[in-house]
């Protein structure tokens, strides 16, 4: 974006929290359904002064990161193994599409019978989530690399392990970068909603707990900062990923 | 005489297996001499193409043997045999001089040497200044120059182009064309060209080798007696005219079969 272009956004946010804030203010919107940006802020520098509502954010986190350390590697596996052992894709591959397209949700209730409700149920459904994008990436990843180009390296003496290095590696990554942001996305709105459905704590505990008090301040505050905190994972992924495909041909 | 650099010796070569089995070649024998430009003609079909992937050790022959330089060809043989296809297939995520030190790269030479004998590829095919683009910065002539580049920077013995020009336009064609006979002119590799364009192979080359349809076998093998340096004024002598006419002969009646 251009400078006067992001002047001209900045202008039209600050009109926006501005008419939110008056709208409040007249009573135009029920402030306990909607508080004004004002009370949210407020309730935000709050929130983030307790110990306790930091360490639910830690749990959460930990929950994250370690469903994410999990799903990628197995998803990317599971999808590598499906894309390149005809039989296991022909085996697997609509047993995949199918659970791909189902809300996940459904299977909360056989989370919580095996594991309790407990950290390990959070991290496994995580897994579950996030792991089909990673299948789904890592099978388009395998076919995206160009055959030509593995003939070519053939041609000019490459070994198996040089035609993993030189070719497979990088015509996949940025397909394989874009499916683990993907499933990033997946991975913390599925521990968000697991810890919601049911938890002893962690910040979807507490949105939960919030809201069934109608505490409205507290709980638009906690989703503002999942949401920066998602925003900010989602954007860091994204600049690696545009760094390492700046081959590909964009208009 | 002059020694054989490239021997095909009674080549056939089967696709498929029994009830749906393809002959693409039968029984083709070739003898290309060091230094010798060979164009490879054929209706569609008549496995050219296939012939030049065995010379190029991708796949081995069902019968008969390939020999390079007195050695059986059973495996690619980077530091011999350079190889263009129809598309550049260029390594899209690498510079244009990257891509050409890339068969350097395979093989362990020091990132200084390659990269200086990349430079003077480019240089020699005349892309000199765009070192640093990326494939997809580059024209589809510009990127067939790197390929090209590439073929050449182990400096092998034995050039194998399959239709390198065939997805260029009419006018790179000729150029590329030029550009090829002269690069050839100064480095006197070995080259086995196949292409679907008459004018092309008479124009380019020492000796018209033609293909039937399936299977494939040498039904011509015609002598291009124009002088060198070739040119474009050359195109609408008679001789040119006769030349192609005797190997369009040939295509017409295969493709009528």
């Amino acid at each position: 974006m251009r400078r006067h272009e992001r002047l001209i956004v900045a202008a039209g946010v600050l009109v926006l929290l501005a008419s939110w804030e008056a709208l409040v203010r007249l009573g135009r919107i029920d402030a306990s359904l909607l508080p004004a940006p004002s009370a949210i802020a407020g309730a935000l520098i709050a929130l983030a002064a307790r110990p306790e509502v930091r360490a639910s954010l830690a749990v959460t986190a930990w929950e994250v990161l370690a469903a994410f350390a999990i799903a990628v590697p197995t998803g990317l596996a599971a999808g590598f193994a499906l894309a390149e052992v005809p039989l296991l894709g022909a085996l697997f591959r609509p047993l995949v599409n199918f659970l791909f397209g189902v809300p996940k949700s459904v299977f909360l209730p056989v989370f919580i019978l095996v594991f309790g409700v407990s950290i390990p149920q959070k991290i496994a459904f995580g897994v579950f989530t996030t792991m089909f994008v990673l299948i789904v990436g890592g099978i388009a990843s395998v076919q995206s690399v160009p055959r030509e180009l593995i003939t070519v390296s053939r041609v000019y003496g490459a070994s198996r392990w040089q035609i993993v290095r030189e070719i497979y590696v990088p015509a996949m990554a940025p397909i394989l970068l874009e499916s683990a942001r993907l499933g990033m996305v997946f991975n913390i709105t599925a521990v968000l909603l697991c810890e919601i459905y049911g938890a002893r704590d962690g910040i979807g505990y507490r949105i939960a707990a919030w809201g069934e008090n109608l505490q409205m301040p507290q709980l638009y505050a906690a989703l503002v900062i999942v949401a920066v905190a998602a925003v900010a994972v989602n954007e860091a992924l994204r600049l690696v990923e545009l760094r390492l495909s700046a081959w590909r041909d964009r208009p | 005489m002059t020694r054989a650099l490239v021997a095909i010796r009674a080549v056939s070569q089967r696709f498929g297996s029994d009830g749906a089995e393809v002959t693409a070649l039968e029984d083709v024998s070739l003898d290309v001499p060091d230094g010798q430009f060979v164009a490879l003609v054929g209706p569609s079909g008549c496995g050219k193409s296939t012939l030049l992937s065995l010379v190029a050790g991708l796949r081995l022959p069902s019968r008969g043997a390939v020999l390079c330089d007195g050695e059986p060809v059973t495996a690619p043989m980077p530091r011999k045999i350079g190889m263009i296809f129809q598309e550049a297939n260029l390594l899209p995520w690498l510079s244009a001089i990257d891509n050409v030190a890339f068969p350097l790269k395979l093989r362990h030479v020091p990132k200084a040497e390659r990269l200086g004998r990349a430079a003077r590829m480019l240089e020699l095919t005349g892309l000199a200044g765009f070192e640093d683009r990326l494939p997809h910065q580059l024209s589809g002539g510009m990127k067939q120059r790197v390929s090209i580049a590439r073929g050449l920077v182990q400096d092998p013995a034995v050039l194998l182009m399959d239709e390198p020009f065939a997805s260029l336009d009419e006018q790179t064609r000729m150029v590329l064309g030029d550009e090829l006979l002269r690069i050839w002119s100064e480095t006197r590799k070995t080259v086995l060209f196949v292409t679907h364009s008459l004018n092309e192979a008479v124009y380019l080359a020492d000796r018209v080798v033609v293909l039937s349809a399936r299977p494939g076998k040498v039904i011509d093998d015609v002598a291009v007696d124009l002088p060198r340096p070739r040119s474009f004024a050359m195109t609408s002598s008679e001789r040119f005219g006769l030349l192609k006419d005797r190997i369009w002969q040939h295509i017409r009646n295969a493709e009528r079969r």
